[in-house]
């Protein structure tokens, strides 16, 4: 749950959205502390010369054993200014979600597909479909409520107990090596996504 | 929501709930609808409850099904 919940982008920036599909990657001022960053992209590539043959190998433990994980010296806070049954909560899933025939699947690459799909709020969840080869797809193909409860969620609203769901939800990987384009890239597209939508509360459900 | 304590301390996330379920199943047991919206319904409440930086709360649900079966390993709950 970390929705900065304010515009991070300057008035009159448009963002252009291919409903249903993906979120395009433009760059997007970051809010967050990004101090890691430079360290860390510096180590990176040090990092994934040795690790390419062990990830392609399968070798995970091996390969992510000297990952240069990024060292955060600040932990991101925005209130909640207001009850739950009044928020538009937002969602974002790391388990590389998909609507079948909508969507194309996430591919398996050694650093990580890097794509945003976006997911209709109404989707049906039969539609639903995974592709996230670092998971038991199908053991969750079984019921993907455990990674998105979309019924359990629209219970909520119907109840009054949460206010609304944000018209589109978002789907990433969550393997990914390259942590420096996820936060200037991944995060700050969905942020200025969610923003776009009017978020107030954001729910991330990583797997 | 993580399953995951060392890595989240690491992240540092504004605020968060540790859940001990096995990877892949964030919410619960496959066909448990009725745990997947009380573990929802406690996060969400989380989010209204915690009120410092950094804060977590623990919830108190386990897994109560066979293990999680990933990459020869046989899964209970998160790392």
């Amino acid at each position: 749950m970390a929705c900065r919940c304010r515009r991070p982008r300057g008035a009159g920036e448009a963002i252009i959205y291919r409903p249903g599909e993906e979120i395009a990657m433009t760059q997007h001022p970051m809010l967050a502390d990004g101090r890691w960053i430079a360290e860390f992209r510096e180590q990176y590539d040090a990092w994934f010369t040795d690790a390419r043959p062990l990830i392609e190998a399968h070798q995970y433990p091996t390969a992510f054993k000297n990952y240069p994980f990024p060292a955060f010296t600040e932990t991101p806070w925005t209130p909640l200014t207001r009850s739950l049954a009044e928020v538009r909560l937002g969602v974002l899933s790391t388990a590389g979600l998909y609507r079948k025939g909508v969507n194309a699947p996430f591919t398996d690459t050694v650093e990580g597909d890097p794509r945003i799909v976006e997911i209709p709020s109404d989707a049906d969840p039969v539609q639903l479909d995974i592709a996230h080869s670092h998971l038991p797809e199908d053991f969750i193909r079984a019921d993907m409520s455990m990674v998105l409860p979309l019924e359990p969620l629209r219970a909520l609203v119907h109840e009054r107990r949460i206010g609304e769901i944000a018209p589109r939800l978002f789907s990433v990987v969550g393997y990914r090596t390259r942590a420096h384009d996820v936060a200037e890239q991944t995060a700050t597209a969905i942020a200025a996504a969610m923003a776009d939508d009017g978020v107030m509360l954001g729910l991330i459900v990583p797997v | 929501m993580a399953n995951f304590t060392a890595r989240m301390e690491r992240i540092r996330p504004p605020r968060w709930v540790h859940v001990r379920f096995p990877r892949g199943a964030m919410f619960g047991e496959p066909g448990n609808r009725a745990k997947h919206r009380r573990v929802l319904e406690d996060t969400l409440q989380a989010a209204a409850t915690i009120a410092e930086p950094g804060g977590k709360i623990e919830l108190p649900y386990r897994w109560e099904a066979s293990p999680v079966v990933f990459r020869d390993r046989r899964i209970t709950e998160g790392p």
